[in-house]
């Protein structure tokens, strides 16, 4: 009898374990709103998580206002708290609270198929639905195509507020000096790297100890090349990594190292690092996103006024104003938000004058039709905000698009192949790890 | 006191509660992730039985054979520079030199800082730009030899085994500085009068007096370097490109940047299978007695 009892205590301990790390991800889902009601009769506390370090800082500050302007204003009987992490340790820190059923209640995330395993986990709020049932804030966004890479199965899962596209950042006093201008075809931009390298500079930066900075560039280059078509087959699963245009692009890859373009030490570079040598006049170029020109606009920069911005020249014709980039600034609400109202609440007050205001003032470009006060913006940002226009057609990064693992990998061989790896070897790699990434 | 202790509810009491943790927090993971490597899951919407096929996957996989190797460099480049540097450094103090309380501390020392403290500061070490080590070739006009090392596949895990040997020879030699202090002194002192040299006394009393903690050492060593994580994560995340990938990190980077939880499991249960073997292992090759003095 005791051993009898003894196994059936075992029995419910562990089954009570088991289903505590099992499952359990249904959620509230989109019936939360009505649950939840308006006002809490005790002080609820909800988290918002979002990123920090290197240029996220800024952002982070501006999250930090918005959450003690809710804090003092709301009237949900709310308070929210802030969580913030470098962009690598949220990455892990997102993934390993949502496989715990943990998340935050509101937090930053990345669009595509970095959430796409959220949603299918039934892990995120269908905030679209509120987007819906208030007119205020839908109609906020003149153009719902922002929502795309946030929408899965119809249903919006997050809120874009800014465009971000990768650019090169260039230092035109330097460029005037050597007597060179920023290039509009592929080959005058290898004429100006060479112009540069001849003139004892760094061609380019590009810190490759973040694997991303060295993917985005790989992947530019394929766009010059392939152009959009590239990219909607590979989405599509109609070509594989070992289509001859990828292959080119790392062939491209490997010219700009073999003919010293990149500065001694660029594949342990920190981006920190890399723009700190960019901004102590050391290179010509540093590719980068959009939203790091946090990193550069700073008054006491010395080289202020003389900062500009192109984007990549396509190799190919057919391929001109295709650009990595994408939707950012994303906020998305967590199925078990303790008061989902009050944070959805939260990430439309984020589409509302003051903040939408200061990611302008920090040089971003909005998604949505607020209007802003232009008169005061940073003149760099308005100098960057000149590349937009060009981009016609926006690519996201692979590491969002195939978010588990294939896009890190891919950001992983574009360093090997700056390395020194042959491109050949490292995309038949790639794809043999997507092959059996499938199956496991 | 031995009469309470013969009673075995009393043990029993006593045992009870650390029983109880260690079944909530080792044993019962321990079951759920070997579990859990039969399956293909992310933990949160996708879970479908696959029986042997992780393992099988593993088998082919190139990331996690690397891994493998990785580790197996760092079990042999551990066994190799802590062994021989901890007993020399350990009977060198032992000898009682000048200072030898103080050099005790400070190989001591690396041992306490947590492992990521240690991957920051490396990385400090290492930088391409500005750290230590190229600085110190530019200084001796060895320009040549500078290296990204913990960014370049053919470096990366030289730099990180001599990290690795930094910071754990100090707490090897205290494991075996400890035994040799549990010789007893009159038989050094015999051996002295009988005209037996430092080395005789070394090869002849003291080595084969603390075999039994070299043992232990030897499998200290090879489960430590089987399970190496927060020193190699903090410094390269297994990185670049998978150069300096160990299973612990790769078990991580499934896991946790991939989502292939099952997977991941599949990995903890293989790095708990050859920790367990290589126990059996040594305790079977180095047979030792218990020594009285």
């Amino acid at each position: 009898m005791k051993k009898k009892m003894t196994v059936l205590a075992a029995t419910m301990l562990m089954g009570a374990l088991l289903a505590g790390c099992g499952n359990s991800a249904s959620g509230r889902g989109t019936e939360a709103v009505g649950e939840a009601g308006t006002k809490s009769e005790k002080k609820i506390t909800m988290s918002v998580a979002c990123l920090t370090g290197g240029n996220n800082e800024a952002y982070a500050k501006l999250i930090e206002t918005e959450i003690n302007e809710f804090n003092k204003t709301n009237q949900y009987n709310v308070e929210l708290v802030q969580e913030a992490y470098s962009n690598e340790q949220y990455k892990t820190k997102i993934t390993t609270l949502m496989a715990s059923n943990a998340q935050p209640d509101i937090f930053f995330t990345f669009e595509a198929g970095f959430l796409k395993p959220f949603v299918e986990g039934g892990k995120i709020y269908s905030i679209g639905d509120a987007i819906g049932a208030d007119e205020e804030w839908s109609s906020r966004f003149n153009d719902k195509s922002v929502f795309g890479p946030v929408t899965f199965d119809g249903k919006i899962y997050a809120v874009p507020n800014t465009r971000q596209v990768v650019v090169v950042t260039y230092n035109k006093k330097l460029f005037e000096e050597i007597g060179v201008k920023a290039p509009t075809t592929y080959d005058e931009f290898l004429a100006v790297c060479e112009a540069l390298k001849n003139n004892g500079k760094t061609a380019l930066i590009v810190p490759c100890q973040e694997a991303w900075y060295a993917g985005q560039l790989l992947q530019q280059i394929a766009n010059g090349i392939g152009g959009s078509k590239l990219y909607e087959e590979t989405r599509a699963g109609e070509t594989d990594w070992k289509d001859g245009r990828y292959v080119q692009a790392g062939e491209r890859l490997t010219e700009l190292v073999q003919k010293g373009y990149l500065p001694e030490g660029f594949l342990g570079m920190t981006p920190n690092e890399g723009f700190e040598k960019f901004n102590n006049g050391e290179a010509g170029m540093i590719m980068n996103l959009t939203s790091a020109i946090t990193m550069f606009n700073n008054k006491d920069n010395p080289l202020y006024n003389d900062i500009d911005f192109f984007v990549l020249p396509a190799k190919e014709e057919q391929a001109i104003g295709v650009n990595v980039g994408s939707t950012g600034q994303m906020y998305a609400v967590s199925s078990k938000a303790e008061h989902v109202e009050a944070a959805c609440a939260f990430v439309k007050q984020l589409s509302e004058i003051r903040y939408q205001q200061e990611l302008v003032n920090l040089g971003q470009v909005l998604v949505t039709n607020v209007k802003v006060d232009r008169d005061n913006v940073d003149a760099m940002a308005l100098r960057m905000q000149k590349v937009f226009p060009e981009v016609k057609i926006y690519t996201p990064w692979f590491d969002r698009i195939f978010a588990t693992g294939e896009g890190t990998e891919f950001n992983n061989i574009a360093v090997a192949i700056m390395a020194g790896g042959s491109p050949e070897e490292q995309f038949a790699n790639l794809q043999q790890f997507a092959d059996d990434n499938a199956e496991r | 006191m031995n009469k309470v202790l013969e009673e075995k509810k009393t043990v029993a009491i006593f045992v009870l509660p650390a029983l109880t943790l260690y079944i909530l927090f080792v044993l019962i993971p321990i079951i759920y992730s070997i579990f859990l490597s039969f399956y293909q899951t992310d933990l949160m919407n996708k879970q479908k039985f696959i029986g042997l096929k992780n393992y099988i996957n593993l088998m082919n996989d190139k990331f996690f054979i690397k891994a493998v190797k990785n580790n197996l460099l760092l079990v042999v480049g551990s066994l190799i520079a802590h062994l021989p540097l901890a007993l020399f450094f350990g009977n060198a103090l032992f000898k009682k030199i000048w200072g030898s309380k103080f050099f005790q501390s400070v190989f001591f020392l690396p041992s306490v800082i947590c492992g990521a403290g240690v991957g920051l500061l490396f990385n400090m070490v290492y930088n391409s730009q500005f750290g230590l080590v190229n600085s110190l070739l530019d200084f001796l006009h060895l320009s040549g030899w500078k290296h990204a090392w913990l960014s370049e596949e053919k470096t990366v895990m030289l730099a990180l085994i001599v990290v690795v040997m930094w910071k754990f020879v100090g707490y090897h030699m205290i494991i075996q500085l400890a035994a040799m202090k549990a010789i007893p002194q009159s038989l050094f002192e015999s051996a002295r009068i009988d005209g037996a040299s430092n080395s005789q006394q070394f090869f002849h009393i003291t080595l084969p007096l603390i075999r039994h903690v070299i043992k232990i050492d030897i499998i200290l060593i090879i489960t430590g370097s089987l399970k190496y994580f927060d020193l190699i994560w903090s410094m390269t995340k297994g990185g670049p490109n998978h150069a300096s990938e160990v299973m612990a990190t790769y078990m991580y980077y499934q896991g946790f940047r991939t989502l292939k939880f099952g997977y991941a499991s599949a990995i903890g249960a293989i790095m708990l299978a050859m920790s367990m073997f290589i126990i059996w292992l040594v305790n079977h090759i180095i047979k030792t007695e218990k020594i009285e003095f």
